[in-house]
Order: C-alpha cells, then structure tokens, then sequence
C-alpha cells in the first residue's frame, strides 16, 4: 500500500511535467483547435439567430450566455432599417471566445412578414468574420466594425466591377496571370479553378 | 371621495401601463447614430426597385430549394441557381448604391431612406407594401422541383416581375400637393385606391394577378385573362 502511495506520489509530478512539455507542435495544433473551435461555435450561434429570425422573433436581441454544447457564445441581433417589402434589416452578430481566441462573426439578414406563420423567410448574405476584440452589444463598436467592413466591401464591388465589366478572354487571362504568385500547393489545381471561376463569372 | 378614488385609479393606470409605442422599423437605434446626406438621394420609379427585390428574392427561393432537394440533378444545378441568385442582388444593391440609398460603410436602411428623401421633397412617406410573395415563391420552389432548368427558371422569375407598382404614396390622389423638387417628378406611379394605401388582406392575390398566375376570373379581371 505504502508503495503503490509512494509511487503515485513521485509518478504525478513527473507526468505532469511531461504533459506540460509538449513540442512547438502540439501546442500549435492544440492552437489550432482552440480556434477552430470559437469559430464553429460562433457559426453556430449565427445559426441559432437566423432560426429565430425564422421564428418571427423581432427587434433587437441581446443573448450574451448563449451555450454550444460546452463552449458559449454571445448573439446580438439589431435592426438597421427597412426594405423595400416591409422586411425588417439586421446586423447578426455572434461572438465565441476560448482561452485567448476570439472570433466574432457579423452578417447582413432580412426578415421578411410572416405569412401569416413561420417560418419566415430570411435571407443572410455578407459574411464578414474578426478576431479583434469588438463588443458586439455596443452600438460604438458595432458602427465601427461596419465601418471596417465596408471598407472591405467596397473593395470586393471594385472586383465585382471588374468581373462584371472584363470580358470571359480578359477574364481568364488576368486569372491565369496570378498563377506564379500562388503558393505550389495551389497552382497545381489553379488551371481547374480558373476553369470554374470563368464558368461562374458575373455577367450584366 | 369616490371621485378622489376614481382618479388615483385611473392616475395609477396611466402609470403603470404607458401605452405601447409601436417600433419604427425605418429608423432604428443604428440608423439614428449615422449621419445620412438626404439631398444626395435619388428617387426613381418605385416599380423598378421592387422589381429588383421580387428578382433576388425569388432568385434566392430558387437557390434554396435546390440547396434543400435530395436529388443529384437538382442539387446539380446549385452553382447556377447561386449565380443567378447572386446577379439578381448585385443589380438591385448597385441601383441602391447609384440612388445613395446604400453606402458599405453605414447600416443598410434603403426603404427608411428613400422615405425620409420623400418626406423632405413631398412632405409625406411612401407606403411600401410588405409581402413576403409566398404563393410566386410557392411556385418557383415547384418549378425547380419539377427538374426546370436554371435557364426555364430565370424567365419564369423575370414573368412573374410586378407590372405595376405595388406600393402606393398616399399624396398622390390628392391634389395639391407640393411638386416633387428632388428628381423631376419621376417618382408616385401606379397608385392603387382612393386612399392612397391598398387593402393589404388582399395583397397575395393581387401578386398573383399581377404576375398572370392562375389565370382565374376575379371581381376584377372577370375574364380570368
């Protein structure tokens, strides 16, 4: 008995200094999953607002403990105005956080009128995700990552200008140009990209 | 002494049930906080806007139901549904942007804009009409799901565009009312009833109508043309 208490005793710290010691690897893996992890959750949480959108749920929500399985994450839903057929405008916002990973996801939503019961069609579009640590429940911060996000989107309308403008040859070829800037990895498989990209291409 | 019970009452009611304000959807919290140039705004025909909604929205209602189909050939047809979904909504959004109704870096509140230009120039709001268009939806969700193709399915989204406008601006019918300084008096068109406003239980038919569904007769299209 002494023995198997001695043994314990001289094994647990040896383990746990061992368990501590992990290669640059593990800790980068361990990393990684940590942050596959917040946006996961944060993914879910955005699903979770655009269900009760779907419900009819109206109005700005505030939900700062919502749970994902084991992890958490905070919802913010705020109206920004109207459209064209009564449909009611929001910012959905999901934020998760583990240990010193922080993700915050922002999308655009339309709800529109129920008719007359749920679910009610929702349309999201414009995802746009960060991990600087915005609070999401303050109309400052929320005007200030809509501020930085549309910086980014003005520049995705100057790519979609050009799409829309540039012909299928001038397309592809200006595709094809950014081949050699590509890492190896990827300009293996760029010719069948660029293939579906010019398949895919936004027309007038 | 009753009087004096009567009116503590009633003080006591007024106090503890406020009547309830309804909310604004056109100028939430968000859109009071950013500042908007009203005179930049243009203000075409409500038609052409609506047209676009109907467009995307019933482009996207394909997409989804593609995206929710169980059979290979349909969901096949993913990638072309998103594109048109996708050409639909960068059409309607470069008309808001061209219109100064949308800027990427402000909260989007097209309608609420548009109306508050309206007020300004006109001294009234438009009444847009909210629908959902469930039975046109209804009938692009059967079309993909009969196996259409994205081709069949963009022209029966494009014949079931709104003919006329759907919404209504109340100043119209009723003369005078200031004319229009902003845009040349391009805007108020199609107006359905005296009132201004239209019977908006009756909305979904009216869609049906307009789009040359059902073909059915009806107090107001006897024939069923």
């Amino acid at each position: 008995m002494v023995m198997v208490i001695g043994l314990i005793a001289i094994m647990m710290p040896v383990i746990f200094m061992l368990s501590r010691i992990g290669g640059s690897q593990t800790q980068l893996a361990i990393k990684y999953h940590e942050n596959l992890v917040a946006e996961t959750v944060a993914f879910s949480g955005s699903n979770a607002g655009l269900s009760r959108l779907q419900g009819n749920i109206r109005g700005y929500q505030d939900l700062p403990d919502e749970s994902s399985g084991e992890e958490k994450y905070a919802l913010n839903i705020r109206p920004t105005g109207a459209g064209f057929f009564g449909q009611t405008l929001y910012f959905l916002l999901t934020n998760a956080k583990i240990k010193s990973h922080n993700y915050t996801l922002m999308a655009e939503a339309e709800q529109f009128k129920p008719e007359p019961t749920p679910p009610v069609l929702v349309i999201s579009r414009d995802y746009w995700n960060t991990v600087e640590p915005y609070e999401i429940s303050l109309m400052a911060d929320v005007l200030s990552m809509q501020n930085y996000r549309g910086m980014e989107l003005l520049r995705l309308e100057e790519t979609r200008t050009f799409e829309r403008q540039s012909t299928l040859d001038q397309y592809k070829s200006e595709m094809q140009a950014k081949k050699l800037r590509l890492p190896a990895e990827i300009q293996s498989g760029w010719d069948k990209i660029v293939t579906t990209l010019v398949d895919e291409k936004i027309s007038e | 002494m009753k009087k004096i019970l009567l009116l503590v009452l009633l003080l006591g009611l007024v106090i503890s049930g406020p009547p309830a304000i309804a909310e604004d959807d056109e100028s939430p919290a968000l859109e009071n906080a950013v500042k908007v140039d009203v005179d930049d705004i243009k203000l075409r025909p409500a038609l052409e806007i609506e047209q676009a909604v109907m467009e995307y929205m019933l482009a996207f209602e394909a997409y989804n139901s593609a995206k929710k189909s169980k059979d290979p050939a349909i969901r096949g047809k993913i990638v072309q549904l998103m594109k048109q979904y996708r050409e639909a909504y960068a059409r309607f959004l470069s008309m808001m942007h061209a219109d100064k109704l949308y800027e990427p870096q402000k909260p989007q509140n097209p309608a609420g804009r548009y109306n508050k230009k309206l007020k300004k120039d006109k001294g009234n709001k438009r009444n847009w009409k909210p629908t959902a268009a469930k039975d046109l939806r209804e009938k692009i969700k059967k079309l993909v799901e009969s196996g259409a193709s994205p081709k069949e399915i963009k022209e029966a989204i494009h014949a079931s565009l709104p003919k006329s406008a759907m919404s209504a601006d109340p100043c119209d019918p009723c003369n005078p009312c200031p004319p229009n300084q902003g845009d040349g008096g391009s805007i108020g068109q199609g107006n359905v009833g005296k009132d201004g406003g239209r019977d908006r239980d009756r909305d979904e038919d009216e869609d049906r109508d307009r789009a040359g569904f059902g073909n059915r007769p009806s107090p107001r299209n006897p024939g069923g043309k």
